[in-house]
């Protein structure tokens, strides 16, 4: 009686090798379809892909999201979210939308810092062109007056035959507010 | 000819003594325990994301430490593996490839244990070992050739400069001290919202020395990863054979100059377990080299320079 079930068992033992390759080969597969199909960075997904390509996520591809307000004074926002990373991660249409869309619903202030607005110089050093208010979604301080709200995405590309480190802008979104 | 081989043999006579305390001690553990410790020991000093994944992984190396048939226990490896596969799946966006290759080997692990008959649970270790480091190798390949940035150079010229693992490699070959800082603050001027750059471009001052260094090591890259996955195909005992001295020349030669820790020495476990059999005293050097890869993170290269 015993027979059949160890004989099952055994061909299982025998089969169940290929359940590691079959799901390692997937998940690489799926890697590289999402690489071409939503920019996926290399460096992430179990691709594999480490070390070889320009575009990890928090130190070559960025994301920069200006709000401007009735004064029309434009104002970097500088705060590190989970959404923000995914577009680093994967820039795809769905994660631009949601980050816009978050972005659009969150209840803006001016805060009491100012972030300065520098100018960089070709020997590195920077000059200070201005500050501008902070936006900040906490605290009770004013509510910003929105006009717009811009998300950048993009990459930087090195040249090696002119040696340049160029930021090239690859999507955009821009919400205007109805007044 | 016969220099090289005079050479060896008296290596082996001078080594004999080490090898046979080695084999002595290995001898007390079965090869799938041995794989099994190793694998553990990889958990606890470079596990998941969480430390949700920590504190059951050092509960069971204690128990395992204790208690060896812990380590058979194949239920105990399904709960590791539930947890390594959680972690991989939930925090994706922040899981290095080599993370999803260590949830992959704590399934072989449990499916192993899992299995009966001896001759199965070897066979399952073996197959997902190669398979994995083949996977590893040929999925390196193909991204490189695929990639954009990687066959011009443009990778490793400004990777060198930018990833604090290579300034070990960046002092050897005499770059100028300022030039890191001065590349890592124009990729951080690039990304910022609130730096004006002109035309969105910063001109790099890379020597045609430092270039042909990054172009060197692109080529050699890829060249060996390329050769070791040839290689790995090849099952005859010579082809073996060159496969595991080439391997270990890979790993110390990468991870004496860049040490990224849990990737070599996730390799290390794989190539330990397909050499442990038939190549004995090759795999002892894969041990060794686990111990190598350790050494390699002490702070010796700050008191070189």
């Amino acid at each position: 009686m015993n027979f059949p079930s160890s004989a099952l068992r055994s061909r299982i033992e025998r089969h169940i090798v290929l359940i590691i390759p079959l799901v390692a080969s997937l998940i690489f597969l799926n890697q590289i379809y999402r690489q071409h199909a939503h920019d996926l960075s290399v460096w992430k997904g179990g691709g594999m892909g480490m070390f070889a390509a320009l575009d990890r996520p928090r130190s070559s591809r960025f994301v920069k999201i200006y709000i401007t307000d009735s004064d029309n004074i434009r104002m970097p926002v500088i705060a590190y979210d989970e959404l923000t990373y995914r577009i680093q991660v994967e820039p795809s249409e769905k994660n631009l939308d949601r980050l816009l869309s978050k972005i659009v619903n969150t209840p803006w202030r001016y805060s009491h810092q100012r972030t300065p607005i520098l100018e960089r110089q070709k020997d590195g050093s920077h000059i200070v062109l201005g500050y501008t208010p902070k936006p900040t979604p906490w605290g009770r301080n004013e509510l910003i007056d929105m006009s717009s709200i811009d998300i950048e995405y993009g990459q930087i590309y090195f040249d090696v035959d002119t040696k340049l480190l160029e930021g090239k802008l690859i999507k955009e979104r821009h919400y205007e507010f109805s007044k | 000819m016969n220099s090289v081989n005079n050479f060896f043999n008296n290596m082996n006579s001078k080594l004999e003594p080490v090898f046979n305390t080695i084999e002595e001690h290995l001898s007390k553990w079965t090869h799938l325990e041995l794989v099994s410790m190793l694998t553990l020991i990889l958990l606890i000093f470079h596990g998941f994301v969480t430390e949700n994944f920590d504190y059951p992984v050092q509960l069971f190396f204690l128990v395992a430490v204790f208690y060896r048939p812990a380590l058979s226990n194949s239920f105990a490896w399904g709960v590791v593996a539930i947890m390594a596969s959680y972690e991989v799946m939930n925090f994706w966006h922040h899981t290095a490839n080599h993370k999803f290759l260590t949830a992959y080997w704590t399934w072989t692990l449990c499916i192993s244990h899992w299995c009966q008959s001896e001759q199965h649970k070897e066979r399952n270790l073996m197959i997902s070992a190669r398979f994995l480091i083949m996977l590893t190798m040929a999925g390196a390949c193909i991204q490189k050739l695929i990639s954009s940035s990687y066959m011009d150079g443009s990778f490793f010229e400004i990777t060198l400069l930018t990833l604090p693992s290579f300034e070990f490699l960046l002092q050897l070959i005499g770059v100028d001290a300022s030039l890191p800082d001065f590349t890592k603050s124009a990729m951080a001027d690039l990304r910022s919202a609130s730096t004006v750059v002109a035309q969105s471009a910063i001109s790099i001052p890379i020597d045609a020395t430092f270039s042909l260094v990054a172009m060197a090591i692109t080529v050699w890259n890829l060249v060996i990863q390329f050769v070791l996955e040839i290689l790995c195909f090849c099952r005859s005992d010579r082809f073996q054979l060159i496969f595991h001295w080439l391997f270990l020349f890979f790993i110390q030669t990468t991870y004496i100059a860049a040490p990224f820790v849990g990737f070599g020495f996730l390799i290390c476990i794989w190539c330990y377990t397909i050499s442990a059999k038939r190549f004995p005293r090759m795999s002892y050097l894969y041990l060794a080299s686990l111990l190598m890869i350790v050494v390699y993170q002490s702070p010796w290269r700050q008191v070189l320079f």
